[in-house]
């Protein structure tokens, strides 16, 4: 019945309505005006950050590649960066920096096809990625861990890294038995969904390449993701950034049990802030220690930024305000370490 | 009772009960997302950019215009281009094997997984179109938008097409009218309300698209610029704000609090999907307005 | 040949130029991406459709698991979604009063506007937990003999009835509106006759609206069934991301454009494994064609 009186209703409003072109009419305006408002909100609030460029574009005509910088890759990298150019852009009126997620391979490769200015890893360049970007240069603004976490269920125990290894390669969580706690038993395993460098460090300690971890393991999206799945499923084992891992809830960051390669016994309690900083201090040949350091040997990775040839003098300045001591509390915000703390 | 009430009453209670889950869903999404967003909810968090604020999160005036932008752009450069195509296969092309491949063609369109658009556009409008669309940028996501939304509002406007009388346009031929004057005198007003509808759903399918504006628009944490700067690289040798320019958007902000669940908190996240989802709300409510004013003048 | 036959073909033209543009889009984007996928076909042939292994360094790449996972998710999908969404509308046209259908159509509309990364949030805060402690507990338990309900991981929520459930409120509103369209759109006159003839109104219901609207709700069907297959953001957070065959309805999966999202950014400036990631694409692209052909082989146009 109220189809009848909704098609007698049309019938109606179009007989009686004379003016038959008015509705679309006011809708173009409608959308125009739309488009005008959100146009002049901008520009009403967009004065106080062109304030930003006029004052750059006294004496001379600034171009936009000399006031703004764009930083992209690792998402790791990502909340330092966000931290530091806000930092940096208070200090330097004029300057425009803004960052952006993609992952470490997409740092590399944007930063090489100059899509961005400064690409960011939580990695070193590999030898293909600098084959088919010569002119990448490297500049090391800080450093991280990987860590071992397990959920809430397990008390914390040194897992063995030969064990894990096999448990990883096989997508079987039974394998890891050795100072298992009693009474635990270990139900899933989690990696990354997506490509990373986190995991790509936790792969090469283990000695696999990172496509040889078995698909078949559960993958949660970022360091993030990984969290919040070994905090939900209590009898999990995962691994993350230590900046995710450090005072997080319902985890437990695991000691390592190297008897295969080194023989040595990590215990959780040497996973600390002294010894990763201790650990990413490279050798002189510009390889990372190994064998010395407690609980974090090779779990640690360099934080890049990446350009495309030498950096512009404001890419620089930039590059070097993250490289400077006065940027270490960032750093410490997000749980890595500013390169200055132990370079 | 004979069977035939029966059966007439317990389908009368199963679509009640549908109906009720339905509501569930949507009351149950929608009261959870005002819960937890309550904590973050100000007018200072939804008029300030984040770049304005230490820390990441705290502000999201900047992926407001964004997705302002985004959405209007693109739904303004989609419906030109919509209509006139569902016009056109309707009222003018002759019925035929052509006809039927191109409604096959924007059925493919519409049935498009929104991450092939996704990668296409960073492949192609984001890296090889770099020297012209900027990069990441606010073009960019405009067009891979319009490419997502033209079918919906092309399948609107031909739905709404279809439902006008034939009698009322015969008359207009009628009484002399071209082809023309009937489409624009008869048929456009008589399916107005459905092209708006497929505009509202386009501008509402655009703001709440991630993937698409994550590979194309990127994001920034600053509020769009208006102004036009030189720059080496790009066409004419000039960069145009904010078209060039990256933009934010409030599904990427509502990505980002779960990305960085330490350092911004949770409820931002949610204030952010609660805000875009009053925005789709007053811009449907808004049309729904102008129609029904219009239809009662 | 006067001005009047140019202003009488102006519009003609420019409407033209509108579906050729909408075309010359549309051919474009088809063609890019099954250019771009064409190294991975060549080199890996059929064994890129059937392989199982998926690997960058050995650069074999098959996607049957991400193919099946697909199927699988959006075929529970449709099984939850398409009777509750076909019921509320038949609710929305022919049971609610004006009033009540006047106040839950834009509310049910409201739900489009949802972002897909609120729903993945949303499952995996909050929906998760639930699956986890009760549903998952209560399907194994009650169902578990049967293996398409056996629970693999009964520590973790995540799987394919979480993504599916999430994906079936997603695409709810898609289909309600579209099909209480097409059941609005029925002609009075047909249910009066109905009536006349002495049908209750559910006998209308089902002899009468049903199959006049059926095109138009088969169309609604196959466009939410694309939403789901195509959905990205909410299905990484959860179907689990695991890249095998999922056993059950409540073990994990891996869809196909998951691994497009997952490994596109790091992979984007690699040739090969880039071949590959548009191969998935074009893949899944091509199923979308299949089944656009189908539906418009039984329902007419979309």
């Amino acid at each position: 019945m109220n189809i009848g009186t909704r098609i007698n209703d049309m019938f109606k409003g179009m007989w009686e309505d004379t003016r038959a072109v008015s509705p679309i009419v006011a809708t173009l305006v409608l959308v125009v005006v739309a488009i005008t408002g959100a146009a002049a909100v901008g520009t009403i609030m967009g004065t106080f950050s062109s304030d930003v460029s006029e004052q750059s574009n006294t004496g001379e005509l600034a171009s936009a590649s000399s006031t703004e910088i764009l930083i992209a890759g690792s998402t790791t990298v990502q909340p330092v960066s966000e931290l530091l150019a806000e930092a940096y852009m208070d200090e330097h009126q004029g300057v425009k920096i803004t960052v952006q997620g993609g992952g470490s391979g997409a740092g590399v490769s944007s930063a090489g096809m100059g899509i961005v200015d400064i690409g960011a890893a939580s990695r070193d360049p590999k030898d293909a990625e600098l084959g088919k970007y010569p002119k990448i240069k490297t500049h090391q603004i800080g450093g991280s861990a990987v860590v071992v976490i397990a959920g809430k269920d397990i008390t914390a125990f040194n897992i063995d890294r030969e064990e894990l290894k096999t448990a990883y390669q096989d997508g079987d969580p039974d394998k890891i038995t050795t100072n298992l706690p009693a009474n635990a038993s270990i139900g899933t395993l989690y990696q990354r969904a997506e490509a990373s460098g986190t995991e790509e460090t936790f792969a090469k300690w283990l000695g696999l390449t990172e496509d040889k971890i078995n698909s078949s393991i559960e993958g949660a999206t970022g360091n993030a993701g990984v969290l919040a799945a070994v905090q939900g499923a209590g009898d999990s084992i995962g691994f993350v950034d230590y900046g995710f891992a450090d005072g997080a809830s319902d985890i437990v960051i695991l000691g390592i049990s190297d008897t295969g390669r080194s023989g040595k016994e990590y215990k959780a309690a040497d996973v600390t802030k002294k010894n990763i900083k201790t650990a990413l201090k490279k050798n002189d040949d510009g390889k990372y220690p190994t064998g010395k350091v407690d609980g974090v040997d090779g779990l640690t990775r360099p934080l890049n930024y990446m350009t495309n040839g030498d950096p512009s003098s404001m890419e620089q300045a930039f590059i070097t305000f993250a490289q400077s001591p006065g940027a270490t509390s960032y750093f410490e915000q997000c749980g890595y370490f500013a390169v200055t703390e132990f370079a | 009772m004979n069977k035939r009430t029966l059966e007439g009453h317990t389908f009368k209670a199963i679509s009640y009960l549908a109906a009720a889950i339905t509501l569930l869903a949507l009351i149950g999404i929608l009261g959870r997302i005002t819960l937890e967003a309550l904590p973050s909810l100000s007018l200072y968090f939804i008029i300030t950019p984040e770049s304005k604020v230490p820390g990441l999160g705290g502000g999201i005036a900047n992926a407001i215009a964004g997705t302002l932008l985004l959405s209007l752009l693109s739904t303004a450069l989609a419906t030109p281009l919509a209509v006139g195509t569902a016009i056109y296969l309707k009222r003018y092309a002759k019925p035929g094997t052509l006809v039927r491949t191109f409604g096959f063609l924007l059925d493919v369109l519409a049935g498009t997984p929104s991450i092939v658009l996704g990668i296409f556009g960073l492949l192609f409008l984001v890296y090889y179109l770099k020297f012209v669309t900027g990069g990441f940028s606010l073009i960019a996501g405009t067009i891979a938008l319009t490419i997502l939304i033209l079918p919906v509002i092309e399948r609107a406007a031909e739905g709404a097409i279809d439902t006008v009388p034939a009698e009322l346009e015969e008359a207009s031929y009628a009484l002399g009218a071209t082809k023309w004057g009937t489409v624009r005198r008869i048929t456009l007003p008589f399916a107005l309300t459905g092209i708006l509808t497929g505009m509202v759903l386009g501008i509402g399918r655009a703001a709440e698209e991630s993937a698409v504006v994550i590979l194309t628009a990127g994001y920034t944490q600053f509020l769009p610029e208006f102004k036009v700067l030189p720059r080496e690289g790009f066409l004419f040798g000039m960069k145009i704000y904010p078209f060039q320019d990256l933009a934010a958007a409030l599904p990427i902000t509502v990505y980002r609090s779960f990305e960085f669940p330490h350092l911004i908190p949770a409820s931002n996240g949610f204030a952010a999907a609660f805000v875009l989802i009053v925005v789709v709300m007053l811009i449907n409510a808004a049309t729904r307005m102008l129609l029904w004013r219009s239809r009662i003048g | 040949m006067g001005p009047n036959y140019f202003r009488s073909k102006t519009p003609h033209l420019l409407l033209l130029t509108c579906v050729l543009t909408t075309a010359a889009i549309t051919l474009f984007f088809i063609a890019f991406i099954f250019k771009t996928a064409l190294p991975v076909f060549e080199s890996e042939g059929i064994g890129f459709i059937t392989g199982t292994k998926w690997s960058y360094s050995e650069q074999v790449y098959g996607i049957r698991i991400f193919i099946i996972g697909t199927l699988v998710m959006t075929g529970v999908t449709l099984f939850l979604a398409v009777p509750v969404s076909v019921f509320t509308a038949i609710f929305l046209s022919e049971f609610a009063p004006v009033r009540v259908a006047k106040i839950m159509r834009p509310m049910v509309e409201l739900l489009v506007g949802i972002p897909s990364v609120v729903y993945g949030i949303f499952g995996l805060f909050v929906l998760e937990n639930i699956f986890q402690d009760k549903i998952d507990p209560f399907l194994s338990g009650t169902l578990g003999f049967i293996p398409f309900f056996h629970d693999p991981s009964p520590n973790s929520g995540s799987g394919v009835l979480l993504a599916s459930t999430i994906l079936a409120v997603m695409i709810l509103p898609t289909i309600i509106a579209l099909s209480e369209d097409a059941m609005r759109a029925v002609p009075f006159e047909y249910r009066e006759a109905s009536f006349a003839l002495g049908a209750t109104h559910w006998e209308t219901i089902r002899k009468v609206v049903l199959p006049t609207a059926s095109g138009g709700i088969l169309a609604a069907t196959v466009l939410g069934m694309m939403r789901a297959m195509g959905e990205t953001m909410a299905i990484v957070m959860l179907l689990g991301n695991c890249a095998h065959i999922p056993s059950s309805v409540l073990d994990t999966g891996y869809a196909m454009t998951s691994k497009i999202l997952n490994d596109i950014g790091y992979y984007c400036a690699m040739d090969e494994p880039r071949s590959a990631l548009f191969g998935i694409a074009a893949v899944l692209f091509a199923m979308e064609i299949i089944f656009v052909a189908v539906a418009r082989k039984i329902g007419g146009r979309l």
